[in-house]
């Protein structure tokens, strides 16, 4: 279970954006993050996978203080932070390589088949479209089996055909290793599709509503989003 | 012409070169034949071993260069902290014309390979060094992202980062360092040694021969263009990676 108390994010430049955040995650679930730009969002993914150092609150998993040492973290950056001296192939394995886990071929495999690679193992990233780059990134991050998966807008620079193919592809191969994820989102339907839990930030506040997943609740649960999120004061 | 373009630029050079000697008709300009027969004669050999100590003060000097200013290049772009305390002594040394210390390397070194070699390092070292540490410091800070996330140690970031995303820059800069270092060469053999086609250039000269002193930049231009080749070659191969 991933389990933040009291954290307090902040920019690089000092400013604070958001004070004493607290949320849990249970183990193999879905947090997606949803709220206005210059919240934070991202900077809380950095600071759970260790790229921001943290200066205030805790954040535990398994009841364990969560370490990029002692957990593996999937990390998926916006920009896909694919390396293009590298095929896709070596980029999937970077994961692994750097934690020094054995390779496995099985799970390796499965996850080129899920994420249909198997015509690019051996093109560089920067001969591939943003989708088929997207799919790369998955698959790395997926390749580590980690204990941790943190998403930032993975789908958000994809056209509306490849988004809806990226879902299904997301869909497939989650289910097989579910991993236990953080998705950072701006699209209302993506933080309904994905999420069992939903963190909501607005300016200074977070709510965090359960997702009971089945199609006629999914309506109102977009409504009250969109309230929480155009209306924050309002239901402050 | 697009099939074998070195034979053509080299045609095209030879023409003008004969050219201007029909014209000038004076033997400061010899015959672009007389010089080729020159060097593809027996006499031609003496400058093998000229040669064979430009080539070797050149890779001794290029080489300690990349050695010396590539890791303290990615040091500088990788710790803010040494990029404060040196960036400005290498931004007030590096504006200094470095060929004033050749008298200075030759008090303190001598008459041999060391003030030639020291020379070249003095010089290219510098935009080695700037070229590199502004390489890293513009590298996307996502690209850095999933490797801290997973935990990698600063050798294994600089091995699957740092240092293949420098490597195209390193190739440019070594290719204009070594052009660099072949015009410091000719300075540096010019004075104070007996060997090198610097020194070969600048005694065919002196004994007004004329039709050696163009041999022997023929010589030093070959090495040059061989340099570049073997560079581009390189960077053709690790372009091809990507």
């Amino acid at each position: 279970m991933l389990d933040v108390q009291n954290l307090s994010i902040s920019f690089s430049d000092g400013a604070i954006p958001f004070s004493n955040l607290s949320f849990s995650l249970k183990e193999h679930e879905v947090l997606t993050v949803i709220g206005a730009s210059g919240l934070g969002k991202t900077t809380l993914l950095k600071t759970l996978g260790g790229i921001h150092p943290l200066k205030t609150g805790t954040i535990s998993f398994n009841r364990e203080e969560l370490s990029v040492n002692r957990h593996r973290i999937g990390y998926v950056p916006q920009g896909y932070g694919l390396y293009p001296w590298h095929s896709v192939k070596k980029n999937i394995e970077i994961g692994r390589r750097i934690r020094k886990i054995p390779s496995d071929p099985e799970l390796f495999q499965e996850i080129v088949d899920g994420f249909n690679l198997n015509s690019l193992l051996e093109r560089s990233p920067r001969r591939l479209s943003g989708g088929e780059q997207q799919r790369v990134a998955l698959a790395r991050a997926f390749y580590l089996l980690p204990d941790l998966f943190l998403l930032d807008e993975p789908f958000s620079a994809l056209d509306e055909i490849t988004k809806e193919t990226a879902y299904r592809l997301f869909d497939q191969v989650w289910s097989k290793t579910k991993p236990t994820t953080l998705l950072v989102t701006h699209s209302l339907e993506e933080a309904v599709r994905f999420g069992d839990q939903i963190l909501v930030m607005q300016a200074g506040s977070c709510q965090q509503l359960a997702n009971p997943k089945v199609p006629e609740k999914k309506e109102a649960l977009l409504v009250e989003l969109r309230n929480l999120l155009i209306n924050p004061e309002v239901n402050a | 012409m697009k099939r074998h373009p070195w034979i053509y630029a080299i045609l095209v050079v030879l023409g003008i070169w004969w050219l201007g000697y029909a014209l000038l008709q004076a033997p400061i300009l010899p015959s672009p034949l007389r010089v080729l027969a020159f060097i593809f004669s027996k006499k031609g050999l003496v400058m093998g071993t000229h040669l064979l100590a430009s080539i070797r003060r050149l890779f001794l000097g290029v080489t300690s260069g990349l050695l010396i200013g590539y890791p303290l290049g990615l040091i500088l772009g990788t710790y803010p902290r040494t990029h404060h305390v040196l960036s400005p002594i290498i931004a007030l040394l590096y504006p200094i014309p470095k060929t004033t210390f050749l008298p200075l390397f030759m008090l303190a070194f001598g008459l041999g390979d060391a003030p030639k070699i020291g020379l070249i390092l003095l010089i290219i070292v510098f935009p080695i060094v700037i070229m590199t540490r502004d390489q890293v410091m513009q590298l996307e800070p996502e690209l850095f992202t999933p490797l801290i996330a997973l935990g990698a140690s600063e050798s294994q970031i600089f091995r699957e980062l740092v240092i293949p995303a420098t490597i195209p820059q390193l190739l440019s800069t070594t290719r204009i360092s070594t052009a660099t270092a072949l015009s410091v060469l000719f300075l540096a053999e010019a004075f104070g040694t007996r060997s090198g086609i610097g020194f070969f250039i600048m005694d065919a000269m002196q004994r007004i021969n004329y039709v050696q002193m163009f041999a022997g930049i023929l010589i030093l231009g070959g090495l040059g263009v061989l340099c570049f080749q073997g560079i581009d070659w390189i960077e053709k191969q690790w372009n091809r990676k990507l």
